[in-house]
């Protein structure tokens, strides 16, 4: 290493300390709401919006890494939803049991639909993908006696080892997910399988004259897009406790699009602070301000334009951008470079 | 007809390999053989099928006729037309393209990591997922490998760099450099002096040298520059229009009449 961390750098760089800061952060506010100083609603956006980091996370390793598009994610998430509402409610299965289900039903489906892309390349994906999430839509509308049509399928806070869960509980339950899926993602990308992606991005041609089988990792590239989607749906419903068809359509599909875009491709926290621009935003900021909250979808739409147009890394890269300009760091190294420390791990 | 691969000298065995398209014959009833430890050149006037034969070898393309015969790592002889495009690489061919193969976003060290893709043999997704001991030390052994490499060609400094932010003649060494990662018997370059100055060409004729001698290994490529294939290269096939010209050295190339008329033209 050209230049030395001090003991110091080396604790706050440390990228598993960061995730369990960000962790700790976000557990502190049912506390703050407790003394007063947050409303209840915004605990319960805040983990909302923590749900729908890891299903965009799960689309950021797809589209973000391997290239892949995909306009299904919404109808992947309500699959797990109503799965998992069906199994807890109607089955009375323990939810451990129907967590599991909920989880392998739609990554099963996912990993088909990631067979089926190997004829699709670029725009024609994301068509094939929009299709499988409308028909998906178009169930939970029809089918009445799985997903109780548009009265809504309702489950309940989930009990775990022993303990029923209360609306805290569950929020506290959705950040050490989150914690989690942040850790093992970063994990499962910054090696062998991450560059084996990255590579199929960048040329189908070079990655299989590397000796990567273009196959298997577009399937793992779906399966792990899926798991994530649905994991983030299970989450929602057991949060929310109502599942409505309407949900899960197109619109939330570009919403996930839209954070990648905005957030940042490949990067944790770029989908993390994406996710809080598109759903926090709007429920918490536009909503206070008269007349403005009809406005959050042209407000997205120029936010989409704005930075796929002027800064197409997104905001992830706000910070190390700035250093870069402000001159404080003597090798300009491009934001996207891989910093050794983080290969070494 | 005797058969070459009984010879332990021969490497790669190619006879009567043709591949059209449409109704252009790219590659007509083509064969030469390379021996283990060879550089071996392939010239022709542009469009004679060099190409062609590399994507032919390296099976981006599955000839409609003829034998790919080689000699693997494990001193079997394989059949290449057999086999899906990204298990060639395992075999031990590995390619350079002619217009360099990279990922620009990510670092001149990762891209080169890439090329040690398959030899992570012992580390699942499972171990990568949960960042096991395995494959901290996977990774830590194969991140020296990549630095070998690339202080070999003289860019380890560069290391930390995405690939797509360098020079032309940076990323073409990167390219390379990422070939000697899957520890290759055959490496074939597309091209590999197209686009580099004067002083850059020397210095890579000097690095092919050292790369056979150094990862003792065989080399073919495909090459414009008449300069650097009459310098390096142990023996040269002349081909034009996907048809083979004459086999032989620089000098008995260089004399070859039917070469000279299919680069200067031949008067009517």
């Amino acid at each position: 290493m050209d230049r030395q961390l001090n003991t110091f750098q080396r604790i706050y760089k440390n990228p598993y300390l960061q995730f369990l800061i960000v962790g700790v952060l976000f557990a502190l506010l049912p506390t703050l709401r407790a003394a007063g100083m947050v409303k209840a609603g915004t605990v319960t956006v805040i983990g909302t919006t923590l749900i729908y980091t890891i299903a965009a996370l799960g689309l950021n390793i797809l589209l973000g890494y391997s290239g892949l598009i995909s306009l299904g994610t919404a109808g992947f998430m309500g699959l797990a939803a109503y799965c998992s509402a069906y199994f807890t409610e109607q089955l009375a299965l323990p939810f451990w049991q129907s967590l599991i289900l909920a989880l392998l039903i739609p990554t099963v489906l996912g990993v088909i639909v990631g067979l089926l892309s190997m004829r699709f390349v670029g725009i024609y994906l994301g068509i094939a993908t929009l299709a499988v999430g409308e028909i998906l839509s178009e169930i939970f509308r029809q089918w009445d006696a799985f997903t109780r049509g548009t009265s809504g399928a309702r489950a309940k806070y989930p009990k775990i080892f022993g303990m029923q869960l209360d609306q805290t509980g569950m929020y506290y339950l959705i950040v050490i997910i989150t914690i989690i899926v942040f850790i093992l993602v970063y994990q499962l990308l910054k090696g062998r399988l991450g560059r084996a992606l990255n590579a199929m991005r960048g040329s189908e041609a070079a990655a299989m004259a590397m000796g990567i089988s273009v196959y298997k990792y577009r399937l793992i590239a779906f399966g792990a897009a899926t798991l994530l989607a649905s994991l983030a749906g299970v989450l929602y419903v057991h949060y929310i406790r109502i599942s409505y068809p309407t949900i899960w359509g197109l619109p939330l599909s570009l919403d996930f699009l839209a954070i990648i875009v905005i957030g940042g491709l490949r990067s944790i926290y770029g989908t993390l602070v994406g996710s809080f621009v598109i759903f926090a935003m709007s429920e918490l900021v536009l909503k206070q301000i008269p007349y403005m909250e009809n406005y959050s979808l042209v407000l997205k739409g120029v936010l989409i334009i704005i930075f796929i147009l002027f800064y197409p890394y997104g905001l992830a890269h706000v910070v190390s951008d700035l250093r870069m300009r402000l001159g404080r760091r003597k090798t300009k190294v491009h934001p996207l470079a891989a910093k050794e420390e983080d290969i070494d791990g | 007809m005797a058969d070459l691969m009984k010879h332990e000298a021969t490497l790669l065995d190619i006879k009567n390999l043709s591949i059209a398209f449409g109704g252009l014959k790219a590659v007509d009833d083509l064969s030469f053989s390379i021996n283990q430890g060879e550089i071996y050149g392939l010239i022709g006037p542009n469009g004679a099928g060099k190409t062609t034969v590399f994507n032919c070898i390296t099976q981006f393309y599955k000839p409609d006729q003829g034998e790919l015969r080689f000699r693997n790592k494990k001193g079997d002889i394989v059949s290449l037309t057999s086999l899906p495009t990204y298990r060639v690489l395992e075999q031990g061919i590995v390619r350079t393209f002619q217009n360099v193969e990279l990922i620009r976003e990510l670092s001149i060290l990762d891209n080169v990591l890439i090329g040690a893709h398959i030899d992570y043999e012992k580390t699942t997704v499972l171990d990568e997922l949960f960042n096991t001991g395995r494959r901290r030390r996977e990774e830590k052994k194969q991140i020296e490998a990549a630095r070998r490499a690339l202080q070999f060609l003289g860019i380890d400094h560069y290391r930390l760099f995405p690939a797509g932010s360098q020079p032309y003649g940076i990323q073409k060494k990167v390219e390379l450099a990422r070939t000697l990662m899957s520890d290759p018997k055959l490496i074939i370059l597309d091209e590999p002096a197209a686009g580099l100055d004067e002083r850059e060409t020397v210095e890579l004729a000097d690095e092919i040298l050292r790369i056979r001698k150094e990862y003792d290994t065989t080399i073919l490529l495909v090459e414009h520059d008449m300069q650097l294939v009459m310098k390096i290269c142990d023996r040269i096939s002349a081909i034009n229009f996907g048809r083979l010209l004459a086999t032989g050295t620089a000098a008995e190339i260089r004399a070859d009449q039917k070469v000279q008329e299919a680069y200067l033209g031949v008067d009517a």
